[in-house]
């Protein structure tokens, strides 16, 4: 039978609405609810979580948050800039950093951070969050070097230029005109970083969590086997969202502020 | 046919398939057979039939490690692999993290969880317990070079290293000093990996667990023994009388025979 392009679209249409509609429909139907929920979502057990889950666990891993990306933004700038540089040994540097970090599991440059390197050099990072934080701020350093290398690079050359004939020295004009233009470009790919380097600070609890330092997986995983229930991972989850979104809605605010500047 | 049916004729398939799956998924885990098993003692429900699968917090010598074989062994798994054989069974030895690890059974991941498992009133509400098969003791482990300033737990000022879930964790804190800090790992290796490092300044663990350690490695040494009344078991998903008697006839059947004595010497003999 021949459709019309209209008919034919609608159909379709009608075919995806129907199917979500049964799909949802038969989840609601065969689905256990009260097994559901009993398992996954305790009232009393959900209520326990708090506030401890958010007063120390959640406030742990912000802290941890914050320090491993400044670590990461830091050493990720030089790196980048090293990468951009035209002395040789730099670029090789900068290149073998990334290369190697990001090809890592983060699981593994963490233990190594943690146990190899005070082992082979009997050098342990001072602070409660030292370790963690330098391990993660290394890991996601390879990557916000390429994330800033680009940003670099996408900003057109004659800004550089510019800069130069208006008497402003290599120097000054990177720091003064190219980076702050390149962060501004960048900001998107900043955002998918940091936000994932969240959810890494989850893998901390191989350097051994004390009651002080423990962040929000570890604190859900403890309450799972105390309880014998999962619903504590589901707040975990809940508060890591609560966490991420407003970031991305901030972003997406300061994304459009960028816009208009331009 | 146009391209336009042909996909609606897909998505359909698809959900029909999905449909299908998912309806499947309803039936009982339970009612996954070991009734082919030529058992003396009945029915028994396994996870695996002709197998009995032990999850493990592996390494943890001398109670499961891998052998110079490449088979799991030690005094846990010889115990369950006696018994096994008693019964005609193979053995299966999955590794997972202590933390936890009961809830593999309700998983039904394995049968027996055999992981130099203390018998608390707090895991007899998730899982049923065989009879005792050790008598447990917590101990002190420090660096060599410590062994001058640190004899007891009370000399301890920095950091006691545990084991996240364990009886010992339990102890730690209940019974570290004023100004030490109680630290939880995932398994004994980053123990005495943070021990070595110096991240931590004691671990407060199972004494044969601390014992070996220290007898493979002059660089550790065990300075205090606590006597606990605590007992070792195998534990069993709640509710699983078949497996239960199996490893309980199993148990009773090797001291019988003398098998657990031999298999006890082999680790803890003089």
């Amino acid at each position: 039978m021949a459709l019309t392009k209209r008919q034919r679209a609608r159909l379709v249409r009608f075919g995806v609405y129907g199917l979500t509609i049964a799909f949802l429909a038969f989840i609601a139907v065969k689905a256990d609810w009260p097994a559901l929920r009993k398992a996954f979502f305790d009232p009393e057990v959900f209520a326990d979580q708090f506030p401890d889950i958010v007063i120390r666990a959640a406030r742990n891993t912000l802290i941890i948050t914050a320090l491993a990306f400044a670590i990461a933004l830091a050493l990720g700038l030089v790196l980048a800039l090293m990468r951009l540089s035209s002395i040789r040994p730099y670029r090789w540097f900068a290149g073998i950093w990334i290369e190697l970090f990001r090809g890592i599991p983060a699981l593994i440059t963490i233990i190594a951070v943690g146990f190899a390197v005070p082992i082979a050099l009997d050098f342990r990072v001072p602070g409660r969050y030292g370790a963690g934080s330098v391990a993660i701020g290394i890991v996601y350093s390879a990557y916000l070097a390429e994330t800033i290398r680009a940003g670099i690079e996408a900003v057109p050359r004659g800004q550089a230029e510019a800069a130069r004939s208006l008497g402003m020295s290599q120097g000054r004009a990177t720091v003064s005109i190219v980076i702050p233009q390149a962060f501004r470009i960048i900001i998107p790919p900043l955002t998918n970083e940091f936000i994932a380097l969240i959810k890494d600070t989850s893998l901390l609890f191989v350097l051994g969590t004390t009651a002080d330092t423990i962040e929000i997986t570890k604190f859900a995983r403890d309450n799972v086997n105390k309880t014998f229930n999962i619903t504590p991972l589901v707040a975990a989850a809940l508060v890591y969202l609560a966490i991420t979104i407003p970031m991305t809605r901030l972003v997406a605010v300061m994304e459009r502020r960028a816009a208009k500047a331009r | 046919m146009s391209s336009s049916l042909r996909r609606i004729l897909a998505l359909l398939m698809a959900s029909a398939l999905m449909f299908a799956a998912c309806g499947d998924s309803d039936s009982d885990a339970s009612t996954d057979d070991g009734s082919g098993d030529p058992e003396p003692s009945g029915e028994v429900e396994l996870v695996s039939a002709g197998t009995l699968s032990v999850c493990s917090d592996t390494p943890y010598e001398p109670f499961e490690f891998e052998g110079d074989d490449g088979e799991q062994t030690g005094y846990d798994i010889d115990l369950l692999r006696a018994i096994a054989d008693e019964n005609s069974l193979d053995l299966e030895v999955i590794d997972l993290p202590f933390d936890g690890i009961l809830g593999s059974l309700a998983a039904g991941d394995c049968d027996v969880v055999a992981s130099a498992l203390s018998i608390t009133d707090e895991r007899k509400q998730q899982v049923d317990f065989s009879g005792p098969y050790f008598d447990a003791d917590q101990s002190l482990l420090i660096r060599s070079d410590d062994e001058g300033t640190i004899t007891a737990l009370d000399d301890v000022t920095g950091t006691i290293g545990v084991q996240s879930g364990t009886t010992g964790a339990d102890y730690a804190e209940e019974n570290a000093p004023e100004g030490a800090e109680v630290k939880s790992f995932e398994d004994a290796d980053g123990l005495f990996g943070a021990l070595t490092s110096g991240d931590i300044d004691a671990i407060l663990q199972d004494f044969p667990v601390n014992a070996f350690r220290a007898t493979q490695d002059d660089s550790f040494v065990v300075t205090e023994k606590f006597p606990t009344p605590e007992q070792y078991g195998f534990a069993v998903k709640k509710d699983n009388p078949t497996v239960l008697a199996l490893v309980d006839d199993g148990l009773e059947t090797i001291r019988a025979n003398g098998t657990f004595d031999t298999i006890f010497q082999t680790y803890f003999g003089a």
